[in-house]
């Protein structure tokens, strides 16, 4: 009745749903934080130039980076994302409405497919970055269709570029930042990325 | 696992339990929580378990329910040979995975794939066991006290007729009468069922004439008593009293009374002048009243209005006051040095003088987050004493306190008062009651859901039921209508078309708003509108040629397939979104289920976000400015993901004794069955044919 989880196992434990489910209806709740602390100034800034306020994009995006390093299993950044975009749905006060849910699903589909072709085993924080990366592509595509058809060619490529920026620096680091720390405090000992994370910190801490 | 699905009484005989050799270490425990633990309870008998805090009962109920194997943060090794167990949490906030009662209970039915018509006999007949029968089913878990909460989750337990019942400290949390409820309710089932159940119990004078045997757990998980309950108690007396354990004076041996508070201590120097209010004007007014009486409107209300640099407050969830890495940082936080007065040198010496009064003495290095229940509540109070605040609001600090550790609280408490402070106490325990000059008495309110006048879309606003002003379409059509229009939207060609549309459809939604009060926000408007023009401007200053009319466009299929979803999510209620896409849609039943959940938790992480805001103002050391709001909002996320994790796992606990993983059962596969039928409506047909024809208007006008 030994219970070391060393070999790989895709099922998913409701533990796993869980509190996938609602870390990402809290980060929902955060959103609606940013909504008060952040949005207006970031707003303001990206008026001057409405590409510039693409680089908020991955905020967005942290929910599905989080629920793929996390849990570690095929699904996790695509149900991570449509909860909370779910969870910003029903709270209401934006303008995108059930649009929100084509926009999940686009930037779910982008982190899964990095870990998917990682074959789901390798997480680490070039990776997530990566995976803001791809998940940013997605949307900003989705947005070229039904937000900006009229940019120009050159404002379509600098739209890119700064979602792409945000996807990595914002959902990448952040995204990965929050599990990390969150094993280190020891609340994810249900999980072999907060194991990890909690060894990892008490091996610093021997070294120092 | 058993789901007998046949009526209440019987002579079902268990097979009894037995545990052999048990040992449990938990991930990165140097020692075992348990240890080499054997023992067998004969079929019908029932244990009382005790032991000193942290002495691993709780790994023990969690490993023989099999809620610690799925949780795969324990290394386990000897045998459990249990029947079909139901384990009841202490924290029954986070037990609760619905938003109706009926739900709630109903879940371990549907886990085992029990047909619906089944499960409403197995949840009337359950509730009506402990005593429910009288309580709306429709009404939302979370609005109930928590004595009928913790009967609830009982009741959630019951419907699968367990043959082991597992209680982790069911009745620490409530007072008096609400324990008695419980208890007769335990009784009522075990006498019934004949099944066999342990109970962890603090305070257990009350559960020990209903209780047979009685194990005894060491500091270090070892068994070191079993036997005949009113031996064992006599025998062990001594050393029940000095782990602090709740031996009242109803025990056999009867030797035991609280110690009076005032043993050894001394009150914390004045705060009285800066108020110019003697010493002596110091009271303890004590908050009482059930559940949804105001107390917490009240309460609110009051902090709201409250002086930072005068005020106290301790929260009843404690988590939130934690502001540092260490307790001592924590209470000190690295913010306050600016905010407080200079001159007073002296903080860091009174937190460390009130953190080893309060019994954390040699925790101050301890990060926080590795603090018990109790630890965290004393923790929490130390930082709302730590300004000498005139007036002090305390939120159930006595909860999971041992007999020594609750002297220390209520010495605390005391010395604040005799200090000259203002204490607002809201407790459920009888015996820090006794000690309240006045009491403020809120009585039942007649209505019992919470209004949060500022927040009209709430989600749980909309659970106040009834078929008033309900709505004649469902999420699932909603869904569908924006799918359409998001379709249509974006074939649109020509303004005019994509106008015309735009106005029709904006008639259609006037005229649900009209009719539907509960559709009318009309603030919701403001963010389209803002979205809308900024749309429009950025598609014509940065197209190539500048043309008006195709950023138009834009802008009119933007608003067209948002506004729908915009203005009437409002009214959308998770659980029968959930009902839909599981039994409609057909998608797989446990992240549908799991997710619900997830929406279910908004309503709360919101209060805990906002009390998380409102206890950082009152401890001035809430951070402004850009790079300020910006470590503020991380500081908010962190402790919110923190507090959400740990009641995930918890939740996770309690579905899983509910069967929420069981895949099988004597080798058939369970499917999951839907306690509530999904609905799909005409209203829902009428919304797609509309959204398709408003669609193909903008398409064909031209």
């Amino acid at each position: 009745m030994t219970n070391t989880n060393t070999e790989r196992n895709f099922k998913w434990r409701g533990i796993d749903l869980v509190t996938t489910a609602i870390l990402a209806a809290a980060l929902g709740v955060a959103f609606w934080g940013y909504d008060v602390f952040i949005y207006p100034v970031a707003s303001t800034l990206g008026n001057i130039y409405p590409p510039l306020a693409e680089l908020q994009l991955g905020v967005w995006l942290i929910p599905a980076v989080l629920g793929a390093v996390l849990v570690r299993k095929p699904g996790a950044a695509l149900y991570a994302e449509l909860i909370a975009a779910t969870v910003e749905l029903l709270l209401g006060g934006n303008s995108w409405g059930w649009a929100n849910l084509v926009s999940g699903l686009a930037q779910g589909l982008g982190v899964e497919l990095v870990f998917l072709v990682l074959g789901y085993r390798r997480y680490n924080l070039r990776f997530a970055m990566i995976g803001g990366a791809i998940s940013a592509v997605f949307e900003v595509i989705y947005e070229y269709v039904s937000w900006v058809p009229e940019y120009s060619v050159l404002q379509k490529a600098v739209y890119m570029v700064c979602g792409v920026i945000s996807g990595a620096a914002i959902a990448g680091l952040v995204g990965w930042w929050l599990v990390q720390t969150l094993g280190r405090l020891g609340v994810l000992n249900a999980f072999a990325s907060g194991r990890e994370a909690r060894l990892a910190d008490k091996e610093e801490l021997r070294k120092a | 696992m058993s789901t007998e699905v046949a009526g209440g009484e019987g002579e079902r005989q268990g097979r009894g339990l037995t545990v052999s050799r048990l040992t449990v270490t938990p991930f990165e425990a140097k020692a075992p929580a348990i240890s080499e633990v054997s023992f067998r309870l004969e079929p019908g008998e029932r244990a009382l378990l005790l032991g000193p805090s942290g002495a691993g009962k709780s790994t023990l109920l969690l490993t023989i329910s099999g809620a610690l194997q799925q949780l795969e943060s324990a290394e386990i090794s000897g045998q459990v040979d249990a029947p079909a167990s139901g384990l009841l949490l202490q924290n029954t906030a986070d037990s609760s995975v619905a938003d109706t009662v009926f739900r709630d209970v109903a879940f371990g039915a549907e886990s085992a794939g029990i047909p619906a018509l089944t499960i409403s006999s197995l949840v009337s007949q359950a509730l009506a066991e402990v005593g429910l029968s009288g309580i709306p089913d429709q009404r939302n878990p979370e609005t109930l006290s928590g004595g009928e909460l913790a009967r609830s989750c009982l009741a959630g337990l019951l419907t699968l007729r367990p043959q082991l019942l597992l209680l982790d400290e069911p009745t620490a949390m409530l007072d008096a009468n609400s324990a008695t409820l419980v208890r007769e309710a335990v009784k009522t089932y075990l006498e019934s069922s004949g099944a066999n159940a342990i109970v962890a119990e603090h305070f257990f004078a009350g559960w020990a004439p209903m209780l047979d045997r009685t194990l005894v757990l060491d500091g270090s998980g070892h068994l070191i008593a079993d036997g005949p309950t009113e031996l064992v108690l006599a025998d062990q007396a001594d050393l029940l009293l000095s782990w602090g354990l709740w031996v009242t004076e109803e025990t056999p041996e009867g030797a035991w009374k609280h110690p009076a508070p005032a043993l050894g201590l001394e009150p914390w120097p004045v705060a009285a002048e800066a108020n110019g209010s003697s010493p002596a004007s110091g009271k303890i007014i004590a908050l009482v009243g059930p559940s949804g009486s105001g107390k917490t409107t009240w309460l609110n209300q009051a902090l709201g209005d409250a002086v930072p640099s005068e005020t106290g407050w301790m929260p009843q969830n404690p988590l939130l006051t934690i502001a540092g890495e260490t307790v001592l940082k924590s209470v000190l936080a690295p913010e306050l040095p600016k905010v407080v007065d200079k001159a007073d040198g002296g903080l860091r010496g009174r937190a460390i003088d009130l953190l080893a009064r309060l019994g954390l003495g040699d925790a101050l290095d301890q990060s926080p987050h590795s603090l018990s229940g109790g630890q965290l509540r004393r923790l929490a109070l130390a930082t709302s004493l730590l300004r000498q605040p005139r007036v002090l609001y305390l939120d159930e600090p006595t909860v999971g306190q041992d007999a020594h550790n609750w002297v220390k609280v209520t010495g605390q408490v005391l010395a604040a008062r005799d200090s000259g402070a203002t204490v607002y106490l809201a407790t459920h325990d009888p015996l820090l009651l006794e000690y309240a000059d006045e009491v403020m008495t809120f009585p039942q309110a007649a209505a019992v859901h919470r209004i949060d006048a500022a927040n009209h879309n709430d989600l749980d606003v909309q659970k106040v039921s009834g078929s008033r002003g309900q709505l004649p379409f469902s999420p699932l059509g909603l869904l569908g209508a924006s799918a359409v229009t998001l379709g249509f939207a974006l074939g649109f060609q020509s303004v005019l078309g994509a106008c015309t549309a735009l106005i029709l459809e904006l008639l259609v939604l006037l005229a649900l708003m009209a009719r539907y009060p509960r559709l009318r926000h009309p603030k919701l408007f403001w963010p389209v509108l803002v979205g809308v023009i900024s749309v429009w401007f950025s598609n014509w200053w940065l197209s190539a040629n500048h043309l008006l009319e195709p950023a138009a466009l834009v802008a009119l299929r933007v608003a067209f397939f948002g506004l729908p979803g915009v203005l009437l999510s409002s009214a959308i209620s998770a659980s029968s979104f959930g009902d839909q896409l599981g039994q409609l849609l057909h998608m797989p039943a446990r992240p549908v289920v799991a997710g619900m959940i997830g929406l279910y938790r908004v309503q709360r992480l919101r209060t805990n976000w906002a009390n998380l805001v409102l206890l950082r103002r009152i401890r001035g050391i809430r951070q402004t400015g850009p790079i300020g709001g910006l470590r503020e909002l991380g500081t908010l996320t962190l402790l919110t993901l923190v507090d959400a994790t740990r009641g995930a796992q918890q939740t996770a606990i309690a579905m899983e004794t509910r069967g929420f993983s069981a895949t099988e059962e004597e080798g058939k596969p369970i499917r999951r069955s839907w306690a509530q039928p999904a609905t799909w409506g005409r209203g829902d047909v009428w919304l797609l044919l509309g959204a398709a024809a408003l669609g193909l208007i903008g398409l064909l006008v031209r």
